[in-house]
């Protein structure tokens, strides 16, 4: 089960999505460190080092999660309820990538504290552009604390 | 007393009898005639009084006739004092007999005079027995109109009935309301149609009483027919007095108002259980809105489902299509890369199309947030927003000045949007394009107008514009869903206006639309 430091936790429970994305993160830069989770229970269990991932350690926290809302389990809006209101988890940035364009998802996951909110796009060149954007700002610009740095 | 004695003087007068010669037979002849004359003179008077006496009121030129009686007695008095004269010579009195009756007979000449004109518009008894014709003919007319009018009046049964309260007319409403033909009823006393108890009895004597001291009595009840059967009457009982105002009797106009009292009971009724149905309503309603939220939610979980499990297999067919193109293009022949550029097309499409249906689906359940916008900004915004449509060419825009208007501005942002790229589009093949946005003033509000000189339509598919997936263009030509006129006009329809376009083809469209006011 992965490295014990990872730069993005990928939720995504769609194999095809899965694909493109780690294609398109590898090809921007192949560096990336990785760790795909495929339901909403995963990604708590991966976040609070529970079941399956006991035997991490909880201040390994990711740089980026990148969350969809539509998962199975435990639905996305709920992962992150969970993620921003717990101490430990709180100061990972958490960016929404999904298909739902729905003013109410975006409305409901600004008040629950999402760091940004993209629409996943058909188009394959949008797609890989946007991965692009993501990698450079979330694992380069962005300055995060101190707890994620280490 | 010496004036009235020296009229009976007769001191150096001889009395006519002891003057020439006399017979006996003349002397009867003129005494007898003289009083004869007297007598007839005198009676004439008396028989006037008499026929004055009868007719006390209506004499006419009554004055006169008192007058001319004067002057027949007087002329009488001559003629007696004739006969006194022929044995007791009162010449003076004679005289001043005679003096009088001079001065009331010529006043009665100039009495007679002054009514000449009076008496000869007075009409003579053959002119009188015409009026008396006419006024018969006239009469008769009149009953006959009366009795036709009351005859006629089928609904209403009229009676007449004399101040005894008995009978005296029965017409044919009567007849057809109570069942008694007039020979069997006319004759019997109104108590007829009270129940024979002494109450009810009472009550039909009480109604002539209120009526002749007011009026008139109305009173509503069942009452019965000669066959038993009830009827729900009307009835208003009005007093009929005379010119003496002496009471002459009643009329009774009686209607069968059965339909009316049953409508009454029935809306009674009605209403009785209106409240009832309300309540059932409400809570049909309240169920009914309840299923509508339940299919709302529905609605809007399957549109969540399409957005994201429809768009998901787009996602992957179109990237590895982009991935095929990428990483094996040089394992591909050209016509293999020319299909998968044409799958990426259509899936791209595709997502387009899904896109646009959720956004026309979203309207009808979206709640409008009308608040006040400066339309002229929000033009120019999405012009500014629309900047890559118009690089590369000669475009020349013209914005007036438009009224603010109070609507949704999100809505309204994507009505603004769509008809300015449609006009951006469609002016696309043009080697200067002209696009005009402006508005001018209606009844029904500020119309706003979207001008181009593109390529236009043909108006005679006009009525399909504004459907869901209706195209006028073919696609190579000209991109699009043909779904952007139709969330024009769900937005501006759910605004409460109207949107209609007037083009011709080659020569350019102009789309107009209104957003009625908040009420």
């Amino acid at each position: 089960v992965g490295e014990t430091n990872i730069d993005i936790l990928l939720v995504e429970d769609n194999p095809s999505d899965v694909k493109l994305a780690l294609r398109a993160f590898q090809k921007h830069d192949p560096e990336t460190r990785l760790q795909v989770v495929r339901d909403g229970a995963e990604v708590l269990e991966y976040l609070f080092c529970m079941e399956r991932y006991a035997e991490r350690r909880i201040e390994d926290r990711p740089k980026l999660v990148l969350l969809d809302l539509k998962i199975p389990l435990i639905e996305g809006t709920e992962v992150l309820r969970r993620i921003k209101s717990d101490s430990r988890t709180q100061m990972i940035p958490v960016v929404v990538m999904t298909s739902s364009k729905e003013p109410r998802d975006v409305a409901e996951c600004y008040r629950l504290g999402v760091n940004s909110y993209i629409v996943k796009p058909v188009d394959f060149t949008e797609f890989t552009e946007i991965v692009r954007y993501l990698s450079t700002y979330w694992l380069r610009l962005n300055l995060p604390t101190e707890e994620i740095m280490r | 007393m010496d004036i009235i004695s020296s009229f009976f003087d007769a001191t150096g007068f001889v009395p006519r009898a002891q003057c020439g010669n006399w017979t006996r037979l003349l002397i009867a002849l003129h005494n007898v005639s003289d009083f004869l004359i007297w007598t007839a003179y005198l009676a004439i008077p008396i028989v006037l009084v008499a026929i004055a006496w009868k007719r006390h009121r209506n004499l006419p030129f009554q004055n006169l006739f008192w007058l001319f009686g004067l002057f027949i007695v007087m002329c009488g008095t001559t003629h007696m004092m004739e006969i006194v004269m022929f044995y007791w010579p009162l010449y003076r009195l004679a005289g001043a007999i005679k003096l009088i009756t001079a001065l009331v007979s010529w006043g009665t000449v100039f009495a007679l005079l002054k009514v000449v004109p009076e008496a000869l518009k007075m009409k003579g008894p053959a002119e009188f027995e015409q009026e008396i014709a006419l006024r018969t003919q006239e009469l008769r007319d009149s009953e006959e109109h009366f009795r036709l009018l009351v005859e006629g009046l089928r609904d209403y049964a009229l009676v007449l009935l004399d101040t005894e309260g008995r009978i005296i007319h029965w017409n044919v409403g009567a007849e057809r309301i109570l069942g008694y033909t007039a020979s069997e009823i006319v004759g019997q006393p109104l108590t007829q149609f009270y129940a024979a108890d002494e109450l009810a009895q009472k009550y039909a004597g009480y109604i002539l009483e209120t009526a002749a001291v007011t009026g008139r009595f109305e009173e509503e009840g069942w009452r019965l027919r000669k066959d038993g059967s009830r009827f729900w009457a009307h009835i208003t009982t009005v007093a009929l007095y005379d010119e003496r105002e002496q009471l002459r009797g009643f009329s009774r106009v009686t209607r069968d108002i059965t339909e009316r009292k049953q409508t009454e009971e029935q809306i009674k009724q009605l209403n009785a259980s209106l409240e009832q149905r309300v309540q059932e309503r409400t809570a049909e309603l309240k169920a009914a809105n309840e299923e509508l939220a339940a299919t709302n939610h529905e609605l809007e979980a399957f549109s969540y489902t399409v957005s994201h499990d429809l768009r998901a297999p787009l996602r992957a067919i179109d990237g590895f299509s982009g991935i095929l193109l990428e990483d094996y293009a040089e394992r591909l022949p050209a016509d293999g890369q020319d299909y998968l550029t044409d799958i990426r097309r259509n899936t791209q499409k595709m997502g387009m199309l899904v896109d646009d249906l959720l956004t026309f689906s979203r309207l009808n359940r979206q709640l409008l947030n009308r608040q006040k916008v400066d339309m002229t900004e929000m033009v120019r915004q999405c012009l500014q927003d629309l900047r890559a449509m118009q690089t590369d060419r000669n475009v020349e825009i013209q914005l007036h000045d438009l009224p603010t208007s109070d609507a949704d501005p999100a809505l309204l942002k994507q009505v603004w949007m769509n008809l300015l790229s449609n006009a951006l589009k469609y002016t696309g093949k043009k080697e200067s394009a002209q696009i005009e946005i402006g508005s001018h003033a209606a009844p029904e509000g500020t119309i706003y107008f979207v001008r181009d000189n593109g390529i236009g339509f043909n108006m005679a598919y006009a009525g399909k514009l504004f459907g869901v997936f209706e195209r006028l263009h073919r696609a190579e030509d000209y991109e699009g869903t043909g779904v952007g006129l139709a969330i024009v006009q769900r937005i501006v329809q759910r605004h409460g206006g109207r949107v209609w376009a007037e083009a011709e083809s080659e020569k350019g469209a102009t789309f107009y639309f209104t957003l009625s006011p908040q009420k």
